[in-house]
């Protein structure tokens, strides 16, 4: 073979078959395939059979990993579920098999239906940042489904009335965060209240990074999927996450720093002010082609087209985020080597921190550890000055960045994934995205800092509640 | 209308791939019974490979790019021949036959 002529199809190494065996279905052994999932063949008569059962497994290990055997009347009363739906292919699918395997009229059994108790859906809907609403077509499924369906606007985020509405403590006033000190350390408002929008846009554009947008955005809507399901006294939260998306989801956690808290990717309690919610994910376990066939078989549409990502708008241009590339990656790893993208999951789920969490995010709620804002001062260079000076003092001194100072300041309650999204250097500026470059509201960083999520509040030491209300204390005899 | 130089066949899209294909769920679609030669490949009878090429050129107005990936469609795209996986009939060398349906569901956001 020369180098020069285009290689004719003798040349080629023979593609290897995507699937290992015969085309006859590996369940019933008789009929042709339909499928092949991982390098395996089913047919459209054992598929859906199949697929239930998988659903199923993967929900009764997270909701009771003790569970009493099938058929078993349950001692506990089933827990209140709330659906997470985004519009997209996979919550649809959630939406379909909760409704098939937990209600009467989906022939789910009558002992099985026991193992949840009311379900209701929400929508977290980011329209305000230039998306199309799928509100309508969201709200049209589950009247289909008999499932009640509440929407919160992604500016909630930012409302204090929404705060007081989940029960969160209303005292705080918004916090707003200085985010030239590496301590972020609170800074009083001085635009007074403002329009959730702009606050939001606000809080957006400040992020040092254009790759640190996605990841707020996919934080601020677990927290307040989160938030919803604890004012509602469910304690469970459903989401639709698929195993490519789970997969992608942890290896952009990994990039992030959030390594600490990895298995709280597939599976997290989260202590809220109102209780504790579940997190879980049924369909973890579900390849993409599984979610595929099933939209196909009941004929499900999807709200959210292949062009409606959310986060699309916000996406920085002349360059791909992290999150970006690693879905191209994990997808593509999908088609050619199904297996490997499970084995993303499975490894992900063994691994455990050395250490006990010493302390709960204030912003993401996952657990954090001790002196996560030490790390970073550790493993990043800050001051290129301070370097210069240490070295012509003592070359031998491997170079270390400096401490951070001693004020207080919100760094001290991030965990180190969270510190570094505010943190980050030598990004462009999340201002520069087009779609967040204008101004459109009150909040200008500068003058009040970064505005903050309303879950964010300033706490308060000891002493400085007891000053707070020395007034009032009655004084040692 | 189709003669001994076409080939028609059913196209079905789902999963919100519809919205690249003008929100057609169906379409019925007339092709060239021989497809041209192309690239490495000689002209040969109609086959998926060619398919995704003529609906590129045909039916995609804009961002071929989430639905085409050089010569075959996007990673996320489940393709069905006749309700079954493509990839159990030989994926874009399969020959199509008059009155096959072709489906196409995406199974992803896109971005």
């Amino acid at each position: 073979m020369s180098c020069d002529a285009p290689p004719s199809t003798e040349d080629l190494m023979p593609r290897r078959s995507r699937y290992d065996r015969g085309q006859t279905c590996i369940k019933c052994k008789s009929q042709r395939g339909n499928l092949v999932i991982k390098h395996t063949v089913y047919c459209s008569s054992c598929l859906p059979a199949m697929l239930v059962r998988k659903f199923r497994r993967a929900l009764s290990t997270s909701l009771d990993p003790a569970a009493p055997s099938r058929g078993t009347p349950s001692r506990t009363p089933p827990p209140d579920v709330i659906l997470g739906l985004s519009g997209g292919p996979s919550s649809v699918v959630l939406l379909d098999l909760v409704w098939k395997c937990f209600s009467a009229q989906g022939s789910g059994r009558k002992d099985e239906r026991r193992q949840v108790g009311k379900v209701r859906a929400v929508h977290i809907d980011w329209s305000c940042l230039g998306r199309a609403s799928l509100v309508e077509s969201l709200k049209e499924n589950c009247d289909h489904y008999g499932i009640d369906f509440t929407v919160v606007r992604g500016e909630e985020a930012f409302e204090p009335a929404w705060r007081n509405a989940v029960g969160l403590d209303g005292s705080a006033a918004d916090a707003h965060i200085d985010l030239s000190s590496a301590r972020l350390p609170f800074v009083p408002s001085l635009a007074g209240p403002s329009d959730p929008v702009a606050t939001l846009r606000a809080h957006l554009r400040s992020l040092p990074t254009p790759t640190s947008v996605p990841a707020t955005l996919h934080t601020l809507t677990r927290l307040l999927l989160l938030h919803t399901a604890s004012s509602s006294d469910c304690s469970v939260l459903m989401l639709g996450t698929s195993l490519p998306r789970l997969s992608i989801d942890l290896l952009e956690t990994v990039a992030y720093g959030g390594g600490f808290a990895l298995g709280a990717e597939r599976e997290e309690i989260v202590r809220t002010s109102r209780g504790d919610v579940k997190i879980v994910r049924p369909l973890r376990d579900w390849s993409l082609k599984e979610l595929g066939w099933w939209l196909y078989s009941r004929q499900l549409s999807v709200p959210r087209g292949v062009n409606g990502k959310p986060t699309q708008a916000l996406a920085p241009t002349g360059g791909k985020t992290i999150g970006k590339l690693t879905e191209d990656f994990v997808i593509g790893l999908e088609r050619d080597y199904p297996s490997t993208v499970s084995t993303i999951s499975k490894t992900a789920a063994k691994v455990v921190p050395a250490e006990e969490a010493a302390y709960t995010c204030a912003y993401c709620l996952r657990p954090a550890q001790k002196d996560a804002t030490r790390w970073k001062a550790g493993t990043a260079i800050m001051s290129l000055p301070f370097l210069i000076t240490n070295a012509a003092t003592d070359p031998l001194t491997p170079p270390k960045t400096p401490p951070l100072p001693a004020e207080k300041g919100l760094a001290d309650s991030l965990c180190y994934s969270c510190y570094t999204h505010l943190t980050a250097r030598g990004g462009t500026g999340a201002g520069k995205i087009p779609a967040l470059a204008s101004n459109g509201g009150l909040v200008t960083l500068g003058e009040a800092g970064m505005p903050m999520p309303v879950w964010v509040q300033q706490k308060l030491t000891e002493e400085e509640m007891r000053e707070s209300i020395g007034g009032f204390l009655l004084e040692d005899e | 209308m189709e003669d001994e130089k076409t080939i028609t066949v059913k196209l079905v899209f789902g999963g919100g791939v519809e919205v690249l294909f003008s929100n057609k769920r169906n379409q019925s679609i007339t092709i060239p019974a021989q497809a041209p030669a192309s690239g490495s490949h000689p002209s040969r009878p109609a086959d998926l490979r060619y398919l995704i090429l003529w609906m590129s050129e045909s039916l995609l107005t804009d961002r071929k790019e989430l639905f085409v990936d050089g010569e075959t469609v996007r990673p996320g795209i489940l393709v069905l021949v006749n309700d079954t996986d493509w990839e159990l009939e030989g994926e874009l060398d399969y020959e199509l036959q008059k009155g096959d349906e072709v489906v196409f569901i995406s199974t992803l956001h896109g971005g």
